[in-house]
């Protein structure tokens, strides 16, 4: 198994430096490659939360992803997804819904997002507002589930 | 990666193509868009080059695998001690009447306890290793591009490229699942391959429901249910959807023996399969898969010639020509070496096929629709010309390519196409010179008695002149060409049991010995054979001992039911896999066997 201070073989600084890359695709990848080392990333935190703002709305939500599994308990992170739900292109609406219910399961600060979520039930597309569905179903019965595991 | 036993490989498919999915939850098998197309992911014949698509668990445990209860969808589990993941691997069916030619493996990965952490790794290779490919990073996943053949991987997590692959890691949530869709569609309309949603839920709602909806219209109600509705369940798979053709298996170059040259290309459909599927099919009551192959096969005949009314295989799409050649850039399934695709014996002379035809017509015309005028037309044209050239040499229902003999089985099945044919014309009076045909069957029927037998070994034996013996003698009283109990068949069974069998499995003929078949090498026990030897023993009144072997045939499929071709001298799984051949044999023999058992009971 990858050391847990590694993704693909690589350590979080390698993947912190692509966060500056031209390519969104690289820095999205970057995100979620921090997001996997998790906690092992808090060196590299701060260059995470620059990359919540950056350019490309996506790689904004695959940071805040990241960010919130490397720090645990942030709430700019949370904040930051809830603003991704009412991005205008939608596949960004339903990646957000999709980031929101996966936190929902383990993270304390995802409790805001909640309305967020419901307001996207009556969303345009149907598959953001299948994705919000999902995410609120998991955000519901995260919690149990969780102190049931003793987390 | 190394090579895996064949029989670690589950098999899903939409009846278009299958893929071969292994414990490692690795799909190492796959040719797009047929069964019978150059492959996408061949790591069975090539672990370096071949190709795969793997999703599996980081965690170091245990890998189990299972069907979904009366389905072809299939679950690699990962237990570990960190948590519980599976992958749920199926092939949505499309209705390509309705104009939906997308051929997609879906893939959903799944933490079912605690946190699980899983990589996947694709790495396609297009033609068997022979088309190099671009990779595209896009949004949603990535798209393999070959040229004339393209593959998408629609993917949640963001894709790594890694040479003419793709890889990443993610982590799941207890519950949470994340689908995978690797799609291919024929045709330039490349942006559409990564459109749509990954709906893995709903996809494998209906994919469920397909399968169950299809089983729930067999009709079988005896012993080992699970094991015949398997097998019905791969005769399905094997299907191909827009023609009824059903193929022998749907890999090639699987060896008979491990490193050994006996690697043939099984991705076509064999006559002589014919009269078995049917009448699995019918037994079962699948009515309108044994009507689509009736069809496929009436068509078949319709193409006929003068001088070769009926070619030994054809493609799914009923092609004549399969051109065989030989991959040599491929290290061959643990080396076995040459890997063939195409098949050279399409071309052979085998004289049994005839039987196998008008066995299968006579069974539909029995127990499914009467045939038509114009089917009969065929039909007759097919007579005659057995009655005319039954008494020539042959290669033999083994596919030999050691050069031609008279071989018994080819007789009788030879009697078998005249005696069908009569009793099909008696019974619907259709026009036959009865007189002739008549004569000719009763030739053909004293011919084996007097030269296929031997008075002093009491066997049938393989080919005329010869003492070696040959385990396809064992259909006889299958075919009602001797009695069950005839003396001569009581002999042959004895003979059998004692040369050919090894703990319970039957080896088609000793290899060495009678008819050579120009190949160096041995062979495992042939499956079907096994079964066959049960049927004439359940026939011949010894239940017990037919029960025991059948039963002890069914240990050796492998963990989810499936058979290959032949079993090794370790139990292992040998040849193509999984083979049609020896699931329908496993259908019958279950069938008359129960049916005899329940007449005792």
């Amino acid at each position: 198994m990858t050391s847990p201070a590694e993704y693909l073989g690589r350590p979080a600084e390698v993947w912190a430096g692509m966060l500056d890359d031209a390519d969104p695709l690289t820095r999205r990848l970057a995100a979620h490659a921090l997001g996997e080392i998790g906690p092992a990333a808090e060196v590299v935190a701060a260059e995470l939360r620059r990359a919540l703002d950056d350019e490309t709305p996506h790689v904004r939500v695959w940071a805040a992803a990241a960010l919130a599994r490397v720090e645990g308990r942030e709430q700019d992170a949370v904040r930051a997804l809830i603003a991704a739900t009412a991005e205008d292109a939608r596949f960004v609406r339903s990646l957000a819904a999709w980031h929101l219910g996966r936190l929902g399961v383990r993270h304390p600060a995802a409790e805001p997002a909640g309305p967020a979520l419901e307001a996207l039930l009556s969303d345009a597309d149907p598959s953001v507002r299948t994705e919000a569905e999902l995410a609120l179903r998991r955000l519901r019965r995260g919690r149990p589930a969780e102190a049931a595991q003793g987390r | 990666m190394t090579y895996h036993p064949i029989e670690s490989y589950g098999v899903i498919g939409d009846m278009h193509t299958v893929a071969l999915v292994g414990m490692d939850g690795s799909i190492d098998w796959c040719c797009l868009p047929h069964f019978d197309s150059p492959s996408v992911f061949a790591a069975i014949l090539d672990d370096a080059k071949g190709g795969f698509f793997r999703i599996s668990s980081l965690h170091d445990g245990q890998r189990k695998q299972m069907y979904m209860p009366d389905t072809n969808v299939l679950i690699t589990r990962f237990l570990s001690a960190e948590g519980v993941g599976e992958v749920v691997d199926f092939m949505p069916v499309h209705d390509t009447r309705a104009g939906d030619t997308m051929h997609q493996i879906v893939r959903v990965a799944q933490a079912i306890r605690g946190r699980v952490r899983f990589r996947l790794e694709c790495r396609p290779a297009f033609d068997f290793a022979r088309v190099p490919h671009e990779v595209i990073l896009e949004g949603p996943g990535a798209v393999f591009d070959a040229g004339a053949t393209a593959v998408s991987l629609q993917s949640r997590f963001p894709l790594a490229r890694d040479g003419t692959g793709v890889v990443a890691e993610f982590t799941l949530e207890p519950g949470e699942s994340a689908t995978f869709i690797l799609r291919q569609i024929e045709g330039p309309a490349r942006a559409d391959l990564l459109e749509g949603r990954l709906a893995g839920e709903e996809l494998l709602h209906r994919t469920v429901g397909y399968w169950r909806r299809w089983l729930a219209q067999s009709r079988y109600e005896g012993r080992w249910r699970e094991m015949v509705h398997r097998s019905a369940l791969v005769l399905k798979l094997l299907t191909f959807e827009p023609t009824g053709a059903i193929v022998a298996a749907p890999t090639c170059g699987l060896p008979e023996e491990i490193g050994g040259v006996r690697n043939w290309d099984y991705r076509y459909t064999w006559i002589r399969d014919a009269a078995f599927t049917l009448y699995a099919f019918m037994r079962l009551g699948f009515t309108e898969e044994a009507e689509r192959f009736m069809h496929w096969l009436e068509a078949r005949a319709d193409e006929g010639t003068a001088d070769r009314p009926l070619q030994v295989m054809y493609g799914i799409d009923g092609r004549a020509d399969l051109p065989e050649e030989t991959l040599d850039h491929l290290d061959g399934y643990r080396g076995s070496r040459p890997v063939r695709v195409g098949n050279a014996a399409a071309k052979q002379l085998q004289l049994d096929v005839y039987g196998e035809l008008m066995d299968s017509v006579y069974l539909y015309n029995k127990y499914g629709s009467p045939i038509s005028y114009d089917l009969w037309q065929h039909l007759r044209r097919m007579i005659d010309w057995v009655s005319r050239n039954w008494d020539r040499a042959d290669d033999g229902v083994w596919e030999v390519r050691g050069g031609q003999q008279q071989f018994v089985y080819s007789k009788v099945q030879c009697w078998v196409a005249l005696d069908r044919g009569l009793r099909l014309a008696a019974k619907r009076s259709f026009p036959i010179d009865t007189d002739r045909i008549a004569q000719e069957r009763d030739r053909v029927y004293e011919t084996i008695m007097t030269r296929g037998y031997d008075s002093q070994r009491r066997t049938f034996v393989q080919y005329f002149g010869t003492t070696a013996l040959d385990a396809s003698n064992l259909i006889m009283p299958l075919l009602f060409f001797v009695s069950p109990t005839d003396p001569r068949m009581l002999g042959t069974l004895d003979r059998t049991m004692e040369e050919l069998v090894s703990d319970s499995l039957v080896y088609r003929y000793e290899i060495g010995k009678g008819a050579g078949d120009g190949l160096t090498g041995l062979e495992g026990t042939f499956n079907m054979c096994t079964f066959w030897l049960v049927e004439a023993l359940t026939r011949a009144g010894r239940v017990d001992e037919a029960r025991f072997i059948f039963e002890k045939m069914l240990t050796y499929a492998n963990h989810l039911g499936l058979y290959a071709e032949e079993t090794g001298p370790l139990g292992e799984a040998l040849g193509n896999f999984p083979q049609a051949f020896t699931h329908l044999g496993l259908i019958s023999a279950a069938f008359n066997l129960d049916r005899r058992l329940r007449g005792r009971a």
